[in-house]
Order: structure tokens, then C-alpha cells, then sequence
């Protein structure tokens, strides 16, 4: 079956190291955003790894809460100081295409994480893109220090689209 | 008439100089014992300022021990370079936010560790800007990244090695969005981001000393 393609008007989630968070000036230890490094590909990768918000039923909060859950279950390094950014696909895709980049938000599920979205035709590196999407795009982010403790693995089945 | 003795002195029990802090005078005052603690403090759990630098290290070490060299390096690289740039203050505030950005509990360990000549080269921007000090953030790549910002304005700048610095601004003037971005040199960064106006608004003593 071909991966789902995400619905222009859902969320995917990013997971940003302490590193890559925008701090206050003046208090290194105040996140005001995320920097563009944030989604900038490793070498060998060539997809930008990300989470299905609307994959997980409730409120909006609770979806949030779902998928860093999802995130602390998999594989993934998620510190206590880590951040997690929040994008709209459409946007994405819209400030994508006007740096000439026709990206796809494709759901690609993964032993470790079954909400699991592949951002492909990503550019490497592309500083100015990456750093207009975590200005106004990708700019939404919450702190895992501010969600409850806990971990668990995305359910099998998404809650979109609802029955 | 004096009288020399000749005898072998007695030595009796070996002396046995015990833990290293016996060595340490003993506190008398309240003030003194502060002094006291603070010394054993550093002592004990020294500071990566306060060791030496040591010769490049063999890899494969844990990253802890990689970060904790970094940071010494880094601090040590200012001391060296910057001392009589930087007010204590600033110094201090520098310091912080390079043990928060180190912090083996926050880092993540797919990332390489940044290095001293990207650290050299934020040093230098930061000297040449003369203007506020940026906040601090790091590639996947071994380099700092230093950010200034102003409500939604953003300006942020990867430090390279060898003085070299990508910059990348996004601002709005008037309602409208403007971005910009390229690579030149931490000396000459003043006044290539002259025409987008940061110096004067962001580095008011930078545009009128940069090098032409």
C-alpha cells in the first residue's frame, strides 16, 4: 500500500535538541523558538523525520501529548531540555515551493514509531528555508519539561481519518 | 657556648601527611570557612576552566569527557584571547552559556562536538561587533551558532572555522517580510549586514569600526 499522504491542514511534530532551540540573550536557559538548524538533515539521511499530530485521538493537547509519548517510546534521544516543534503541512510545503523545493509529507510508519511521517524531496541544508520555517512556519514548539512524564508507543491504528 | 647536636633527630613515626585536604589550614572564622569550602569545592570538583590544557586526547572517548575538554578549551580560549575584551560580567555570562549548551545531560549524542576553531571564530564576531552578545546554539557539524532576536526579527549566524560566517537574517520592515542570507567573514560581517540595517539597530558600535 502507498504511503498516506497528510492532509494539507495537518501538523507534524519534530523533535529539536537543546542545541537547536533559540534562546533568550539573556537567560541561556529560556527557549523563546527553534533554530533553522533544527530541520537540517544528518549526513546519510534523506528525509526529514517527523510525527503525525492528527494520528493521535483527543484534543489538540492531548494529540501533543500522544505524539511526544509516541517519540520518547521509539528510538529517538529525547532529553529532559529537548523541545519539540510543531508545523502546519500546508505551510510547510507553501514555503518549501517558493524556495523551489516540492516537497512530500508522506505517512511512513516504523517499528518504533506507527505515526511515524517521512518529509521527502528535503533539501540538505538550506539555511535561509530552514531558518524562514522556524521564524514563521515551524514555529510553534513545546518543552518536554513542561508535558507529564511517561512514554508510550503510537496505537496500530490512526485516529485519522475518523470513523 | 652553643652545643651542637650531633645526634640523628628522632623521627619516631613516620609522618603521614593523610587526605590531601589536611594539608589545608583549618577555618577559625565564619568567613574563613567559606573560603575554606569554596576552595575544597574546586578542589574536588574543579571547574573545566581550572584544569590545564591537555594534549589532544585520543578518540573514542565517552562524551562527557569530550564535552567536559571542550568546555575547558573554550574557557581557556577566552581567557587567552579575549580576557581584556570581555568585563566579568560578560565573561561570566559567556561562561554560563556555554555549561548549559555543553551539558552532557541536554546534548544529544548524534551531534558532533563543537569545536575550538568555530569557537575561535564566534569569539572574534562577537569581538568585531562590539555590540550585545549573542544567544548560543550548535549545528549537527561541530559549530556555534550565535542569534540575535527582536521580537520576530531574527538574525542568526553559523561561526565556521578560519573566520568564516553564514549568516541568515529574516525581519520585517513595515509590515513586510525580508530575508537575506550569505557568507563572508566574521570581519567583515558588519558591513555586509549594513544595507539590512542590523548594525545600527542591533551592533550600533560595529558600523562605525568595522574595517572597510
Amino acid at each position: 500500500m502507498p504511503p498516506t499522504k497528510l492532509p494539507s491542514d495537518h501538523h507534524i511534530v519534530r523533535n529539536v535538541a537543546w542545541g537547536k532551540l533559540r534562546k533568550d540573550e539573556n537567560d541561556p536557559e529560556k527557549v523563546i523558538g527553534v533554530l533553522g538548524e533544527a530541520f537540517k538533515l544528518r549526513p546519510g539521511e534523506d528525509t526529514l523525520s517527523t510525527t503525525w499530530l492528527e494520528y493521535f485521538v483527543g484534543t489538540r493537547r492531548e494529540q501533543i501529548f500522544g505524539a511526544i509519548r509516541a517519540m520518547r517510546a521509539s528510538k529517538l534521544e529525547i532529553k529532559t531540555k529537548s523541545g519539540f516543534a510543531i508545523g502546519n503541512v500546508g505551510n510547510v510545503a507553501d514555503v518549501a515551493a517558493a524556495h523551489n523545493y516540492s516537497i512530500r509529507v508522506l505517512h511512513e510508519p516504523e517499528d518504533d514509531n506507527k505515526a511515524h511521517v517521512a518529509v521527502r524531496r528535503w533539501p540538505a541544508d538550506d539555511m535561509a528555508l530552514f531558518e524562514l520555517l522556524a521564524a514563521e512556519v515551524w514555529s510553534e514548539f513545546v518543552l518536554d519539561s513542561e508535558q507529564d512524564e511517561g512514554a508510550q508507543a503510537a496505537p496500530d491504528q490512526s485516529a485519522w481519518p475518523p470513523s | 657556648m652553643t652545643k651542637l647536636s650531633t645526634a640523628a633527630p628522632n623521627r619516631g613515626k613516620s609522618y603521614d601527611p593523610g587526605p590531601f585536604l589536611g594539608a589545608l589550614p583549618l577555618p577559625s572564622t565564619a568567613e574563613s570557612a567559606d573560603r575554606w569550602r569554596t576552595t575544597t569545592r574546586t578542589l574536588f570538583n574543579p571547574t573545566p576552566s581550572s584544569y590545564p590544557q591537555h594534549a589532544p586526547r585520543p578518540p573514542g572517548r565517552p562524551l562527557n569527557e569530550r564535552l567536559f575538554d571542550a568546555l575547558a578549551a573554550f574557557k581557556l580560549r577566552t581567557a587567552t584571547l579575549a580576557a581584556a575584551h570581555f568585563n566579568p560580567e560578560e565573561r561570566v555570562r559567556l561562561f554560563k552559556q556555554l555549561d548549559s549548551l555543553l551539558d552532557a545531560d541536554s546534548w544529544d549524542s548524534a551531534d558532533v562536538v563543537t569545536t575550538e576553531a568555530s569557537f575561535t571564530t564566534l569569539l572574534r564576531m562577537v569581538l568585531f561587533l562590539k555590540g550585545r552578545q549573542p544567544a548560543l546554539g550548535i549545528t549537527g557539524s561541530g559549530n556555534f551558532i550565535a542569534t540575535w532576536t527582536e521580537g520576530g526579527d531574527r538574525l542568526t549566524i553559523e561561526c565556521k572555522p578560519e573566520d568564516r560566517v553564514r549568516w541568515v537574517l529574516v525581519q520585517n520592515l513595515d509590515g513586510q517580510r525580508e530575508s537575506a542570507a550569505g557568507e563572508t567573514t566574521a570581519r567583515r560581517l558588519p558591513i555586509v549586514l549594513r544595507p539590512y540595517d542590523p548594525p545600527k539597530r542591533w551592533f550600533p558600535n560595529a558600523a562605525n569600526q568595522a574595517p572597510v
